[in-house]
């Protein structure tokens, strides 16, 4: 740089760099050293340049500095370095359109590329670089910021339009656009939205289909369907499209739960193990993801055990154990539904995995209660249960079997005690209680 | 029209992580582990690395191994071994320095590979922007 033989876009490169603040936030002083230096050599002013090591340090400076180009780590210690921008959208809307944000980062992982594809960052740069790379790079994404196309300029002029509310117009700017470029899904997209705002929702789904003929993998274009589609109720293709959505960008946990929602209401039990493995391989789940994963393989698994494969059901209610630890709320239906089943010993199994601080709720006790009558000796499962009863638990199924069990210990004047104190308590149940009374009698 | 299998290929984007064995041939010293060792820029015949403080000092003579993590309980594929002397040093801070090695005895049909591995990466990824931004 800075030689006679600059090319124009070059020349036009050092310019824009002259006056632009840099934000450059790495955890490594080297990385962060080496980016330095390949700004200086492309005309940034050292003093406009400022270098953080943290999150917390990138997020200050962010706001007090309003750079012009942020380049970030992805893995900015605890966080992630694409927060930033996320960050920068919702507190300075405006500042956001012209930054260019880029990452430079060691993990080459499918999810950290597609999540940052997603967040429609300006440029994606591998660890260990080449200068050549991040010079170009950063020279490219600069120049699409300065030098715009005429399709840009039109998705931007419509863009205006459309937030002003001008429907009409913002409709026409982008069907131009769809004519300045060989590829134009992006203008597809926001002619979908236009008509998607105006409740025209055949007509947006057109042109998100359309967009979708160009470029199968068009990301916002792929949601804009999707969002339609729920919209509108249409599960079994929502279902559909968000297969597609998460299978090129598996990276999102709200994308993935939405997923296994719509793959449980779709009926597509087999799928959700598919996801399972998915999600094993994201490196960031969150609390949501995690409640939503162990929920899908609970279905799953009851709706295997209707289906008499036992095995499988077992399976997945093990990957769910594993995937919950410790969560009281996800074994506890586990061993509800093998208790549905009848897989008593399997439920007592699942019965050990509870925390030992939840070995005393009521809803513990319930279920090894259950599994007790099972198992256990007649005097001994009526006395547990009276023990139960006398702590003030209240449960139709623990009724239902002091009932039967002290019928058939023949303690009749403790079993009509116990009928009427479960009919007082499960007034809707009281049919119920009789056919138990009925049945045993009759037995 | 872009095909999605055209620009998506998840095996494309499985993960790299490089290990780094770093040896001071001088001083007969190792850094042993190997996560505080990394390799950062790889220029002309020079790799720029982040090493704890005090691993080496100029003109020292050195090995650098890279190797290319292995998945789970595989073992690490070797990439490429690196004699060279210590070009600079700069002291970074926070117990870590930043060492450019001049390399003088490798391989460089495994040099260019690890340049391939992460040119194609880097273009593959540029592909696959490209496309979902449309």
């Amino acid at each position: 740089m800075g030689s006679p033989q600059q090319t124009p876009e070059q020349q036009l490169f050092m310019k824009y760099l002259a006056t632009r603040k840099i934000l450059i936030a790495d955890p490594s002083a080297s990385a962060r050293s080496g980016v330095f230096k390949i700004f200086q050599e492309c005309g940034a002013k050292t003093s406009q340049i400022t270098l953080v090591n943290s999150f917390t340090q990138a997020l200050e400076q962010m706001e007090k500095l309003k750079p012009h180009i942020v380049i970030a780590e992805y893995e900015l210690g605890k966080r992630c370095g694409l927060d930033l921008l996320q960050s920068q959208r919702q507190q300075q809307p405006a500042e956001t359109k012209d930054t260019l944000f880029i990452v430079v980062t060691g993990n080459t992982s499918q999810s950290a590329v597609a999540r940052a594809a997603e967040e429609d960052i300006d440029g994606y740069i591998l660890k260990p670089f080449t200068v050549e790379v991040v010079r170009q790079t950063i020279m490219k994404a600069a120049i699409n910021k300065i030098r715009p196309s005429e399709y840009a300029i039109a998705i931007e002029k419509g863009k205006k339009e459309l937030a002003e509310g001008n429907f009409d117009d913002a409709e026409s700017t982008f069907q131009d656009a769809t004519k300045l470029d060989t590829q134009p899904a992006l203008a597809f997209y926001y002619h979908g939205q236009t008509k998607f705002i105006r409740q025209v929702a055949e007509e947006a789904k057109g042109s998100y289909s359309k967009g979708l003929e160009y470029n199968k993998i068009h990301y916002k274009c792929l949601v804009g369907l999707y969002e339609l589609l729920v919209s509108q109720k249409n599960h079994a293709e929502a279902y559909e499209v968000v297969k597609r959505v998460s299978q090129y960008f598996p990276a999102n946990p709200k994308r993935l739960a939405e997923v296994l929602r719509l793959a449980i209401v779709n009926g597509k039990y087999e799928d959700v193990e598919k996801y399972y493995a998915i999600f094993c391989n994201i490196d960031d789940r969150d609390e949501t993801l995690i409640k939503y994963i162990c929920a899908a393989l609970v279905v799953c698994g009851r709706y295997y055990l209707s289906s008499k494969f036992k095995t499988r059901a077992l399976e997945l209610f093990t990957k769910a154990a594993a995937t919950g630890t410790g969560r009281v709320k996800i074994l506890k239906e586990i061993v509800q539904a093998l208790l549905d089943f009848e897989m008593i010993k399997e439920a007592g199994q699942f019965l050990t995995k509870f925390p030992p601080e939840s070995q005393t709720t009521d809803e513990y006790l319930l279920m090894s209660f259950q599994v007790l009558n099972s198992t256990g000796n007649r005097s001994i499962i009526i006395d547990k249960g009276r023990e139960l009863i006398s702590k003030g638990v209240a449960d139709e199924h623990l009724y239902e079997i002091m009932i039967q069990r002290s019928i058939e210990a023949r303690l009749t004047g403790a079993a009509e005690s116990l009928f009427n104190d479960a009919v007082k308590k499960f007034p809707h149940r009281k049919k119920e209680f009789e056919q138990i009374v009925a049945a045993v009698n009759s037995a | 029209m872009i095909k999605a299998d055209e620009v998506f290929n998840a095996s494309d984007f499985e993960s790299i992580r490089l290990v780094v064995h770093f040896q001071n041939i001088t001083t007969r010293t190792e850094v042993k582990d190997k996560k505080s060792a990394q390799l950062i820029e790889i220029g002309d015949k020079w790799l720029t690395l982040e090493l704890p403080s005090k691993s080496c000092n100029d003109r020292h003579n050195v090995m650098v191994d890279v190797k290319r993590a292995g998945k789970g309980k595989q073992k690490d594929v070797d990439i490429l071994s690196v004699t060279g002397k210590v070009f600079s040093v700069e002291d970074l801070g926070d117990n870590r320095m930043q060492v450019v090695v001049e390399c003088v005895q490798f391989e460089e049909r495994r040099w260019n590979d690890l340049l391939s591995l992460y040119a194609n990466r880097q273009a593959e990824i540029q592909k696959f922007f490209a496309a979902v931004k449309g």
